[in-house]
């Protein structure tokens, strides 16, 4: 063989041995074969997944991507009162040509957030390198205004997302694996578009070139609700406009005192791509905190320094989940309803200075008979005076008899209290928990100049009807 | 024509005495030729794209310098330049016909290899982009040629030293 080999080298060209014919045969079969993957290989995976699962169900086995049939009912499991998450650390990095693709002149603006949660959940934020090189929290790196004007992050090689849209990553690894997909996707993009001669082109083909990142699990855009704004902008806003309102404004008003959602007519809409659910969440406004219209929660009250509120639905437009936020001075510990000043906002409390309390109230609805107390809680916010968002609503540590909605808050909604301390500008901070909620990210945020000292959540009610605070260490930062 | 040169040149052909009735066959055996050629050129090129991005980009060297991508097919050139002038003997007077046969093996793989790649990356939402493929084309037939070429007189002028 070997010989016959080196003859042909030698023997010239005037004849063709029959190892010849073979070696042509085997060439001309390689290019069919790469033909055939060719046209028809971007469909392989899907026809070999068909094929295992056919073999499946034939075997007896359950088939692929069907519903199984005659599932039972979901039912209301009792309540855990933790929380289910907690946002720990904060940090941003900025993806460009100097720092990440050191050899791509990309994304001279394009930078993520990424944000790591007790449960292990990582989310990205797009962000824009104005403000990934700021210190502070999520608020002080991301821009309502970007958000309201559509600003579009520019991450190079033509791949641009919506600024703030946000990936969602099951884990840290799930996340860096995105991250380095993004970083060779966009350096063979970058490559190919770059290539003037064919021969890259040719060698990804023949390699197999990396697929561009998944989409943005949440995509958010804000918009501001005007009359008729749910026939012109084609939304379903989350709950119906007020029939008796002449704006067509959703108003969510307080008789006496509490918080005013809606107000403002800013909405910010997130749509959740992995699960199909569409989030509106708005900032809320203290109603009646005023010395002149002092009330019975009207002290309570004082402290606010913000709030917001958002409501999703799924993709059958069913309501599942509702949160409430509120940014508070003060601390941690105590309950609302116990007369303890500092979670009220005592403001000459000397031990509460530079102390920021988060409260978030999260109501995961569940059941048909849950759904229609919080449609009825939503639709008598306009017209129904009882129909406050009041303190004991997004605190619901006691029970107050004859509030459906307030009830449902007590029995089945998680409660979790974060405390920062050394906050220098209480205002800002708090905008920047509602930016959060904006953006649909989970709060409890830690910064350069603030650290979370304290946390706890509300536990199941007690044998005396209340339901007290327990320590929730996984949302101090160690 | 006859040679009047002297000493004669270890590539031209052996002047032959005492058959003066002899003519040199200049006839070219196409078949065996295509077929050889398919088997050599193909492949060879094939392998120099692949070799030559795996330099590029195993080097990191592609990424910084985006240029560098000529390069890849010129090694692809070289590599198939080297596979024609050793697998393929031709005689002095069929070299011409050889090297033409062979640029035309050489752009019509590239030519394929484009189609194929063009159609692959645009499954991948790749934009078509065709005329990369032109400068390509040139550096492949234009480093494959001039090398064969000198490699068959390389040769051709070792054997005749053998010879004499």
């Amino acid at each position: 063989m070997r010989a016959r080999l080196r003859s042909l080298g030698l023997r010239g060209a005037d004849g063709a041995a029959t190892l010849e014919y073979a070696a042509a045969i085997a060439v001309a079969g390689l290019f069919v074969g790469a033909v055939v993957v060719t046209f028809s290989g971007l469909r392989i995976e899907a026809i070999a997944e068909r094929a295992i699962c056919s073999v499946k169900a034939i075997l007896g086995g359950s088939r692929c991507s069907v519903t199984q049939g005659n599932q039972p009912p979901p039912t209301a499991p009792p309540l855990d009162p933790k929380p289910k998450k907690c946002k720990i650390t904060e940090h941003s990095e900025k993806v460009n040509s100097e720092i990440k693709i050191a050899f791509i002149k990309i994304g001279e603006n394009a930078g993520f957030i990424e944000t790591t949660y007790t449960d292990g959940t990582v989310t990205y934020t797009a962000t824009d390198g104005a403000e990934v090189g700021l210190t502070g929290g999520f608020g002080s790196k991301l821009d309502i205004g970007k958000l309201e004007r559509g600003v579009q992050v520019d991450f190079g090689a033509g791949m641009s997302f919506e600024y703030g849209s946000t990936w969602v990553f099951r884990n840290a690894e799930e996340a860096e694996e995105m991250r380095e997909q993004l970083d060779k996707y966009l350096a063979e993009q970058e490559t190919l578009r770059h290539d003037t001669s064919g021969g890259y082109a040719i060698y990804l083909a023949l390699r197999g070139a990396t697929d561009p990142p998944k989409p943005p699990t949440q995509q958010v855009s804000t918009f501001e609700v005007e009359s008729e704004a749910g026939a012109k902008v084609g939304l379903s806003l989350p709950w119906d406009l007020d029939p008796d309102g002449e704006s067509g404004v959703p108003n969510l008003t307080l008789a006496e005192a509490g918080l005013k959602f809606g107000g403002s007519g800013k909405w910010t809409q997130i749509v959740d791509t992995r699960t199909g659910t569409t989030t509106w969440a708005t900032g809320g406004e203290v109603f009646g905190q005023l010395g002149a219209q002092a009330g019975p929660v009207a002290g309570e009250l004082k402290g606010v320094l913000g709030s917001s509120m958002s409501i999703t639905r799924d993709k059958d437009d069913q309501i599942t989940k509702v949160t409430l936020v509120t940014t508070r001075e003060g601390r941690a510990t105590g309950t609302l309803n116990s007369g303890q000043n500092d979670l009220g906002g005592n403001l000459s409390d000397s031990n509460s200075v530079g102390m920021v309390t988060v409260t978030t109230t999260t109501l995961e609805v569940t059941t048909n008979a849950q759904r229609a107390s919080v449609n009825n809680w939503l639709a008598a916010q306009a017209n129904d005076a009882d129909g406050a968002v009041s303190p004991q609503t997004y605190y619901p540590d006691r029970l107050v008899p004859g509030d459906s909605f307030q009830n449902l808050m007590y029995t089945n909604a998680t409660v979790s209290n974060v405390q920062y301390s050394n906050v220098s500008d209480k205002q800002g901070f708090a905008a920047e928990v509602k930016i959060g909620v904006a953006f649909g990210v989970d709060f409890s945020l830690e910064t350069t100049d603030s650290r979370a000292t304290d946390a706890t959540y509300l536990d199941v009610p007690g044998p005396d009807g209340a339901r007290l605070p327990v320590q929730f260490e996984d949302c101090v930062a160690e | 024509m006859i040679n009047s040169s002297w000493p004669p040149s270890p590539a031209d052909p052996p002047i032959e005495i005492g058959t003066p009735t002899a003519r040199v066959d200049n006839r070219v055996a196409w078949r065996p030729l295509l077929l050889r050629m398919f088997v050599v050129v193909p492949p060879a090129q094939v392998l120099g794209t692949v070799a030559g991005a795996q330099l590029m980009a195993g080097t990191g060297l592609l990424e910084r310098m985006h240029w560098l991508s000529a390069v890849i097919s010129v090694i692809s050139g070289v590599l198939s330049g080297l596979a024609v002038g050793f697998f393929l003997t031709p005689g002095v007077r069929k070299r011409r016909v050889f090297a033409l046969v062979a640029a035309g093996f050489g752009l019509t793989t590239w030519v394929v290899l484009a189609v194929l790649s063009e159609v692959r990356l645009a499954g991948w939402g790749v934009e078509p982009y065709w005329y990369r493929y032109v400068l390509g084309a040139a550096l492949v037939v234009g480093m494959q040629t001039p090398i064969a070429w000198s490699i068959w007189v390389s040769r051709s002028r070792h054997s005749a030293a053998n010879v004499g």
